[in-house]
């Protein structure tokens, strides 16, 4: 089987997986890294988004054997401690219900704000669209994605 | 808030719910009797190694409680604490006895049991229950979590004050009518006193149990925790990817397995192309299985065993199956809608036939036919199913019997397989 050293949350990681597997399941079964969620399997629903060079990508789609050197990010590495700000206006909105799509939204949300540091509410909205949430908590994360806008906008002003 | 907050559960290490698996399960049977606990006289302390106070409840004639019971005092492995668990080092810990599945009720049944105990929910430790035989019915479903554990986790709560209030009084040598509480002190006004739960539990732990008709509940106006806006216990765990669902469960030698059901109801395997699927890479076994009359229970269809998921998903793509439909062939949304259509007649106005109301002052009642429009409309059958995919983790008998800690638990099928293997 062949060889994979990837870059993942910072660190190096080397696997023996078949080619074509998806970069999900490699850190879910072979990383230790079940953060990432897996929800459709066919990149549909959003819950398996993580970051390649800092873009969100779906990682159920991704085979490992394209992603070389390129450094991910998954869930467990967006902070070193949950104090990224939307994990953190995550916690103050009281976001989750059944919290399986959240790591996925999170993800999705902090690749957009990085490009765009003062969305609108329909900017939002329209980012996340991707990223299904079958308890509905979109009013929510879309308060959340808000609120970590501002806090982001402060941090940085310091 | 802080993210990192203690009460956040640890998502690995040996959490209470790892202790509790060692305990035998109670039977499918037995769990879905979800026998009512009512009765203070089911009530129980046990001391716990290092001098804690746990107060739980065990059913009557509940073999399996009596069991835990009569090892709780002298083993520390049977030492399970329902409900209640307080160490001398002041860590308040209170068992989330149903399933969490996005509803809350992690949060708000601890919340509960916190109220009547007075104690600080900030401060206060939540375990996940695993299914165990001494809390009562462990499931989600027909909202009945808050109301069929309301009374029960108050008195739970109310019971284990009482205690603390009378380990104080004994201590301070004073009487209990003296004393208050208040987010996990107990307190003594006239001479300024007070002492944590924690200072309390060794002493509360040799008490007895007080009657029922001593232990007060709190007026629901008194209330400081219940109707607090209190954020989800697992938030702090969810937004940073810690294992918290069946699925991110991993146990030593586990195996991954694929299932491909029949398509339709009844259907069963005809065959199979099993040499070509245990012949991929990865794969470890592949097997029909014939599967029950239940058509809530295991369905027909083939099972692939492989080493890793992926393995188990890229041989399910070719898995090619000869099924005999059987009587289920011929349901299918459009012959539903064929036969509704069918039954509806021709698509004519249909005519009813009613009678004006007959009065003293009224002619005799006249005849008339009234128009009734039949709108057609169909609706196709919906899958009310999560976000979140199937999934089961089940053990061999012959090993350490497991039974996993899952948030969102769907552990129907899970009972299914554990009943045909084990």
């Amino acid at each position: 089987m062949p060889r994979y050293t990837l870059n993942v949350n910072g660190q190096s990681r080397t696997v023996d997986v078949a080619a074509d597997t998806p970069l999900l399941w490699v850190l879910r079964d072979h990383l230790d890294l079940p953060g990432t969620k897996y929800g459709c399997g066919i990149g549909q629903c959003g819950a398996c988004t993580v970051h390649l060079n800092g873009v969100p990508l779906r990682s159920c789609q991704l085979p490992v054997s394209t992603v070389g050197g390129m450094a991910i990010t998954t869930i467990e590495g967006l902070s070193s401690d949950g104090a990224h700000p939307l994990q953190q206006a995550w916690c103050e909105h009281d976001v989750p219900q059944c919290g399986y799509c959240q790591a996925g939204q999170i993800m999705t949300a902090a690749a957009f704000l990085k490009g765009n540091p003062a969305p609108t509410d329909d900017e939002i909205d329209g980012a996340l669209a991707g990223n299904l949430c079958r308890c509905g908590t979109y009013v929510r994360i879309r308060a959340a994605v808000k609120d970590a806008a501002i806090a982001m906008a402060k941090e940085g002003a310091k | 808030m802080n993210p990192a907050s203690h009460r956040r559960q640890p998502a690995r290490g040996r959490s209470l719910d790892d202790r509790i698996q060692e305990k035998p399960a109670p039977s499918e049977r037995e769990q879905a009797r979800g026998l009512p606990v009512t009765r203070r006289d089911f009530l129980r302390v046990s001391a716990l190694a290092g001098g804690g106070f746990a107060l739980s409840l065990s059913f009557p004639g509940d073999a399996l409680g009596q069991i835990s019971q009569a090892l709780d005092d002298t083993t520390k492995v049977f030492t399970p604490g329902p409900f209640i668990k307080i160490t001398p080092q002041n860590i308040i810990t209170i068992l989330a006895k149903n399933p969490e599945t996005g509803q809350g009720v992690k949060t708000s049944l601890p919340m509960i049991v916190a109220e009547e105990l007075d104690a600080d929910f900030s401060q206060v430790v939540v375990e996940q229950a695993a299914l165990r035989g001494d809390v009562g019915a462990q499931f989600a479903g027909g909202s009945r979590s808050t109301p069929d554990n309301y009374m029960l986790l108050r008195r739970a709560g109310a019971t284990a004050r009482a205690m603390l209030v009378e380990a104080a009084a004994q201590t301070w040598n004073v009487r209990a009518e003296e004393l208050t509480t208040d987010r996990g002190r107990v307190i003594h006004a006239a001479t300024g006193r007070s002492l944590t739960y924690g200072q309390l539990a060794t002493k509360a732990a040799t008490l007895p149990i007080p009657d029922d008709r001593d232990v007060k509940l709190k007026n629901e106006s008194e209330f400081k925790v219940l109707g607090s806006r209190v954020g989800g216990v697992d938030n702090p765990a969810i937004v940073t990817g810690q294992a918290l669902y069946g699925i991110d469960q991993k146990l030593p030698g586990m195996v991954y397995a694929a299932y491909t059901k029949c398509p339709v109801y009844g259907g069963k395997v005809v065959s199979a192309n099993l040499a070509r699927i245990k012949a991929l890479p990865g794969v470890l076994d592949a097997f029909v299985i014939e599967g029950t009359d239940n058509i809530n229970g295991l369905l027909p269809g083939v099972a692939i065993i492989a080493n890793s998921t992926w393995a188990a998903f890229s041989a399910k793509r070719q898995l090619q199956v000869v099924w005999d439909e059987s009587a289920g062939a011929d349901h299918s949304i459009e012959a539903y809608a064929a036969k509704a259509a069918a039954l509806a007649g021709p698509a004519e106005p249909r005519c009813a036939t009613t009678a004006t109301s007959p009065g003293p002052s009224r002619p005799p009642p006249r005849w008339s036919r009234l128009i009734i429009s039949i709108p057609s409309s169909t609706t196709p059958r919906l899958s009310r199913r999560a976000a979140r995919p199937g999934r089961a983790t089940a053990g061999l008998n012959s090993g350490p019997r497991r039974r996993p800690r899952a948030r969102a638990a769907t552990s129907s099928p899970g009972l299914s397989i554990s009943r045909r293997i084990n």
